[in-house]
């Protein structure tokens, strides 16, 4: 494998000082799950890496003014063991089909998030979750819904001298009387049961008012060019009865929002009837936590 | 270079070590740790995992240099862990000794603990319940089930599967270590409570011997579960190089120009070697001699080997490989079998002088077109089969080296030690006594290592530098190189009367052999002569044409073609049974082969057949399971299929097939048994060392066994066509036999009896109660000048080739299988709930590790059926990851119930046949048969499909 260097900074300002550097090669590393393996397949071929393992002002999960602040370095694994992400179930479901234990442990938010791969398990829930992202660099810090993030196929907005300091996520749990109860659910499709790259991903996320459905959003994964919301489907919901028919014309118009491609592993026309299926039994499945 | 201070296995550690070094390299390669394996070096199969402060990881991918100050748990330390925490802990050697007799289905008599001070529980439950077998994945396997148990002291078995979801086991043992778990967890919870020893998933079987038909442990199981095994890449040798080799980059092409200058003058590079460099054969191969050393007129696959390196490090190797200049003249590529036979098409390989044709297969038997004229019912479809990848866990490796002598050492994990030694020995134009061959142990074959791979490689690179060299495959290199499953376009027509009653089978097959013979002309013939079931059928013509391709050359893979032909006739007989209206188990049974029927090839079955009761057990259990289980979930469709199969033991077809074995007694009690038989996880030291003990009349424990070295033990053959059991254990059985009868000439002068009255056992030779010692015995046949080794060279019983009036096999198991698989209407995922399976194999002389076998087995066929495909596009291996090839993982293990059958063939050790092959044929048409009795739709091309399948059902279309 090709020599590299490895920058391992203590502090933020270190860490975004060598990217400053403007080094076209110089790539952050995050749990590396990754990178290293891409690295070893010549996928990728930077000169320095920067490892931010041991940046701290990266870690962290608090909780504050109805926000989750969830710091970069966060691994999956994580957001499995820790109280706080509760009230995230589409969010917890896709960490705990996310590749295996071993690389959950290792695996980071923010690297999943960066690696921008159409199929990144954890993108739909946290575009269902309507979540924020944090950028930072030597001269700014900006914030942006993650919607606006995703580019194309392992495009993004982030710039070469940025990092992604963290992700936020509404609270609006049960503490403030006046919400309305929330849920979410996530589901990966995989081929022949393998735990492979998904086909396609579904996470939804309701809010419910008696027997209405208050509000919806729907993100889809493995289906176009970057995840993505299924806007058009969400409308058929929105302020709506929860009722069989709702659900069956929300999950056909879902089917056609997405652009999937055929395979290898599948077809278009299957890809498309999947998120036909999943849609609709995710938004059961919400439902039926309430 | 930085400085890596870190703690290992409770001592500190400090060494320099490069950005770029990973922790499995590091702990392996500079600190000598090689308990911890690299299986994929891609973080897909787990076996690299240990536990980084608390953590698993897997360590093939975790940077070194992570691991700064940080506690770092291997195999190695393991077991201190426990005996740190629990001093006390039980301490009798279960292990060691023999756990009893069983007496009902899988309770064995004897109470107490299995572990020892010296092995963590999990260590030793693994090893009682038969939770390891090539050994390979275990330390990866062990370190995750105990940061599992740290974490959950009482786990599930569902809880089990998703912690251990991604450690991969390619022998399948995921049962016994799913037990094993178990087991280990409630003896940690609560160490001193007495208990009794179980192994729960342990068939009935006869009443044991002294020593066989006992649940005995693996000789090898402490090393392998400790991580002292020795694999090839454990070994290493001062002054040693790293090997590379520059595999071809075009599927087919002509070589016009091969320049090395430039490689050879990189610092570091010893030797760069090309076709000119090969000093006598400039081919090698098991049957045919047709596939290069190093290529030298053209490429005919991705994986051909163009040219060698040997260099100071392997990242210099590789740097030296990219600056190999190749040019290459681009040739049409040659895809399919079908398009291969075609006269206009080019010739990948002339290899038999018949063009792409390497072998045309007749079977032949009655008159084909009298049988259909009989036939009421005609049943004929198309199946289509792809290639398949054994994924051992273990890549290759070898390393070459010379001796003092200038002879020539091999050290390598290979099916056929004395075939390797030819072939290294023909390479380099020496004589096959200037040649050593040493097995390491194996860590899984399938098939997949009976072909050259690295051997003459790294002979020709040590020759050439005068050092030892290792050459070890990345797992991408290993995909891309050595042979697969053939790939098979199968056509079957069974024509059967209104009974049931079968009266003509004809097939033609097309099976994809790639670019080089290996053996795809015995694989084919199995696949053709197993094509009309296991079932007498009187009227039969069979033609079967294995082809060469520009694919990966296709060659042995457990079932060794009937995997193949069996999908496609139990799927016809299938429909055949529905279109009868007739029960499946009726219709099998009405013409299952018996005691003096005849099967395609025109062999009469005179002993030895027990698929009758093979059916009989299946259907009844899964009679039982459907009228006591109705209700089934109501968005699932589930149901059951079912299957039947029989496969050969032994070469036949008028091969030879012998081996012999060596047994030696020592003055200290113990008998070491000796023979190059490879060990690929399958249990032959196991199954060596019961029958010299048994002979012997000695502790299972006494004796030791000596495999695969070519300047040390006599040929045991190949590991293939499932006949060790058979063949190496009936030379060791003669072997053992004949030492017997020397010793007891000196003991009957001691104990006053004719040598025929002495009883040998528990260590002991005696007559009306006196007794004398064994190794006591030993010290007076020395001293009497007696010999105190025997050799025996066994001959299977003679077989007649296909085609020839007689029996082509010597014998043949059999089994029966049903699955419970369940459907999703919406999505087209299918899942196997539950198989329900009996195995005749003769005579149970492990059932350990029979269990082993069959459940394995199941495993492996499951991913036939459903999760695997070897995807090649054009020539070009799609499949060059584990990522992009998936086998079953511990979630998609299903219940097994397995039934085993007993019907001893009488020239076998003990009566037992093969088991290696037969237990992983049904498995796939006993899934998709259950698929069409879901869902209506028949699947006629493999793997299933979900896409394929859901479309087909939603069109309402009878196949896909």
């Amino acid at each position: 494998m090709r020599e590299f260097d490895l920058l391992q900074p203590k502090t933020l300002n270190d860490a975004l000082e060598a990217l400053a550097q403007n080094n076209a090669t110089i790539r952050p590393l995050g749990g590396g799950t990754d990178m290293l393996v891409d690295l070893r397949a010549r996928r990728v071929q930077p000169d320095t890496l920067v490892a931010l393992q041991g940046v701290n002002e990266l870690r962290g999960v608090t909780r504050a003014n109805g926000h989750l602040h969830v710091g970069a370095s966060t691994t999956i694994a994580e957001i499995l063991k820790n109280p706080l992400f509760a009230p995230f179930n589409a969010l917890r479901q896709a960490a705990s089909v996310f590749a295996n234990p071993m690389i959950r442990n290792s695996a980071t938010i923010a690297g999943n998030i960066g690696s921008a791969s159409p199929a990144g398990d954890m993108l739909p829930p946290l575009l269902a979750l309507n979540a924020q992202i944090e950028l930072v660099s030597r001269n700014e810090t900006r914030v942006m819904p993650l919607s606006e993030f995703f580019l194309g196929p392992r495009k993004t907005a982030k710039r070469a001298d940025e990092l992604i300091s963290s992700i936020q996520l509404l609270v609006t749990s049960n503490q403030s009387p006046v919400s309305n109860p929330q849920s979410s659910a996530f589901y990966k499709l995989g081929l022949r049961q393998a735990d492979a790259i998904s086909l396609v991903s579904v996470a939804v996320w309701l809010e419910r008012d008696g027997e209405k459905i208050r509000d919806v959003r729907i993100a889809l994964g493995a289906v176009a060019p970057r995840p993505m919301r299924a806007t058009r489907a969400e409308e058929i919901l929105r302020g709506q009865i929860f009722s069989e028919t709702n659900l069956k014309e929300s999950a056909r118009i879902a089917s056609t929002e997405c652009s999937p491609i055929s395979d290898l592993r599948a077809s278009a026309d299957y890809r498309r009837r999947m998120i036909a299926v999943y849609v609709r039994r995710m938004i059961e499945q919400a439902w039926q936590h309430f | 270079m930085t400085n890596l201070n870190m703690t290992v296995n409770g001592k500190p550690i400090s060494i320099e070590i490069e950005a770029n070094e990973y922790l499995a390299a590091a702990l392996r390669y500079k600190l000598g740790l090689t308990g911890t394996k690299i299986g994929c070096d891609e973080a897909e199969c787990g076996a690299c995992t240990v536990i980084v402060n608390g953590t698993p990881v897997d360590s093939c991918i975790y940077p070194a240099l992570k691991a700064q100050g940080a506690e770092v748990l291997t195999i190695e330390g393991l077991a201190q862990t426990w005996a740190a925490t629990e001093p006390g802990v039980a301490t009798e050697p279960g292990v060691a000794t023999e756990p009893g007799v069983v007496t009902e289905q899988g309770v064995v008599t004897e109470p107490g603990s299995v572990t020892t001070p010296a092995l963590h529980p999990l260590q030793a439950h693994f090893i009682h319940q038969g939770a390891l077998q090539c050994g390979y994945c275990t330390p990866g396997m062990l370190m995750q089930s105990k940061h599992l148990l740290d974490h959950n002291p009482n786990p599930t078995t569902d809880e089990i599967k998703v912690a251990l979801k991604d450690t991969l086991c390619r022998c399948g043992a995921y049962v016994a270590i799913m037990n094993a778990i178990q087991f280990a967890a409630e003896e940690m919870r609560e160490p001193n409570a007495a208990r009794q020893t179980v192994i729960p998933n342990l068939p009935a079987t006869k009443a044991p011997l002294d020593v066989i038909g006992k649940p005995l442990p693996r000789p090898d199981a402490i090393a392998k579960a400790t991580g002292a095994a020795k694999y090839t890449d454990d070994y290493a040798f001062p002054d040693m190089l790293w090997g590379a080799t520059l595999r071809a980059k075009f599927p087919h092409a002509k070589i016009l120009k091969l320049d090395v200058a430039q490689a050879q003058a990189l610092p570091g590079v010893r030797a760069v070697l090309t076709h000119h460099d090969v000093p006598g054969s400039k081919n090698h191969g098991l049957i045919y001699n047709d596939w290069p050393v190093l290529c030298y007129d053209k490429v005919r696959y991705q994986g051909d080997a163009v040219a060698i390196v040997a260099a100071d490090t392997r990242e210099i190797a590789q740097r030296a490989l990219d600056l190999i200049e190749v040019a290459y003249e681009p040739l049409p590529v040659v895809d399919n079998p079908v398009d291969a036979l075609k006269p206009e098409t080019i010739i990948v390989n002339d290899g038999t002088g018949h063009g792409n044709l390497l072998k045309h297969i007749h079977v032949e038997k009655g008159d084909i077109d009298k049988g259909f004229a009989e036939a009421d019912v005609i049943i004929e479809n198309e199946y289509h089969s792809p290639f398949y990848e054994h994924a051992f866990m273990e890549p290759e490796c070898s390393i070459g080296r010379v001796l003092e002598n200038g002879r020539i050492e091999v050290i390598c994990g290979s099916q056929i030690p004395y075939e390797d030694r030819r072939q290294i020995a023909a390479a380099l134009n020496m004589e096959e006594r200037e040649v050593r061959v040493r097995g390491a142990l194996i860590g899984g074959g399938f098939g997949g290592k009976e072909d050259i791979a690295a051997q003459i490689h790294v002979a020709l690179l040590a020759k050439a530098t005068g050092r030892p060299v290792k050459m070890l495959y990345s797992r991408h290199e290993s995909l891309v190189s050595h042979p697969k499953r053939h790939a098979t376009v199968i056509r079957v027509k069974t024509g059967a009367k209104q009974d049931g009653t079968l009266v003509a089978s004809q097939a033609t097959i097309y099976g994809d052999s790639g670019a080089y013979a290996s053996l795809g002309d015995k694989v084919m013939t199995r696949a053709a002569t197993h094509a009309a079931g296991p079932y007498a059928v009187p009227n039969v013509k069979i033609d079967c044409y294995a082809m060469y391709t520009n694919n990966p050359p296709a060659g042995a893979f457990r079932g060794f073609g009937v995997t193949q032909s069996a999908f496609a006739v139990e799927s016809n007989m299938d429909e055949l049974a529905h279109q009868l209206n007739m029960d499946p188990f009726e219709l099998r049974r009405m013409n299952a082969l018996r005691i003096g029927s005849t099967t395609s090839t025109g062999q009469v079955v005179k002993e030895s057949a027990g698929l009758l009761e093979c059916i009989r057990l299946v259907e009844q259990e899964v009679k039982r399971q459907r009228d006591s289980n109705l209700q089934s979930p109501v968005s699932k469709l589930q149901s059951w299929g079912f299957a039947a199969a029989f496969k050969n033991t032994g070469l036949g077809g008028g091969a030879p097939d012998k081996s012999a074995a060596e047994v030696e007694v020592f003055e200290d009690g113990t008998a070491e048994v000796r023979s190059s038989a490879a060990e690929i996880g399958q249990g032959l030291p196991t199954v060596l060392a019961m029958i010299t003990a048994e002979e012997l009349g000695l502790p299972y424990e006494n004796v030791r066994v000596l495999l695969s070295d070519t300047d040390l033990t006599p040929d045991g053959g190949p590991t293939t066509a499932s006949r060790q059991t058979f063949v190496t254990g009936n030379a060791a059985r003669y072997a053992a036999k004949g030492m017997r009868e020397i010793l007891a000439e000196t003991a009957s002068e001691y104990l006053d009896a004719a040598p025929a009255q002495l009883t040998f056992k528990d260590g002991y030779v005696s007559q009306n109660g006196h007794k004398l010692p064994f190794a006591e015995i030993v010290k007076r046949a020395r001293q009497e000048n007696r010999p105190t080794r025997y050799l025996h060279e066994y001959f299977a019983p003679a077989t007649k080739p296909l085609g020839v009036e007689g029996d082509m096999h010597f014998g043949f198991s059999y089994a029966a299988q049903a699955a419970l698989i369940e459907l999703d209407p919406d999505t087209g995922e299918t899942h196997v709930l539950k198989i329900v399976t009996a195995t005749d194999i003769g005579r149970a002389l492990n059932p350990l590790a029979l269990q082993g076998q069959v459940e394995g087995g199941i495993m492996m066929c499951l991913g036939n059926a459903l999760t695997e495909e070897f995807i090649v596009e054009k020539g070009k291996v799609w499949s060059d990851l584990f990522a992009k090839y998936k086998m079953p993982s511990i979630k998609h293990t299903p219940e097994i119930v397995s039934f085993i059958v007993e019907d001893e063939i009488s020239a076998g050790p003990f009566g037992a046949k093969g088991v290696g092959e037969i237990s992983s044929i049904p498995t796939t048409p006993a899934i998709t048969n259950a698929i069409y009795n879901a869902c209506g739709v028949r699947v006629r091309r493999l793997p299933v499909d979900q896409d394929a399948l859901l479309l087909a059902m939603r069109a309402g279309k009878l196949e896909t």
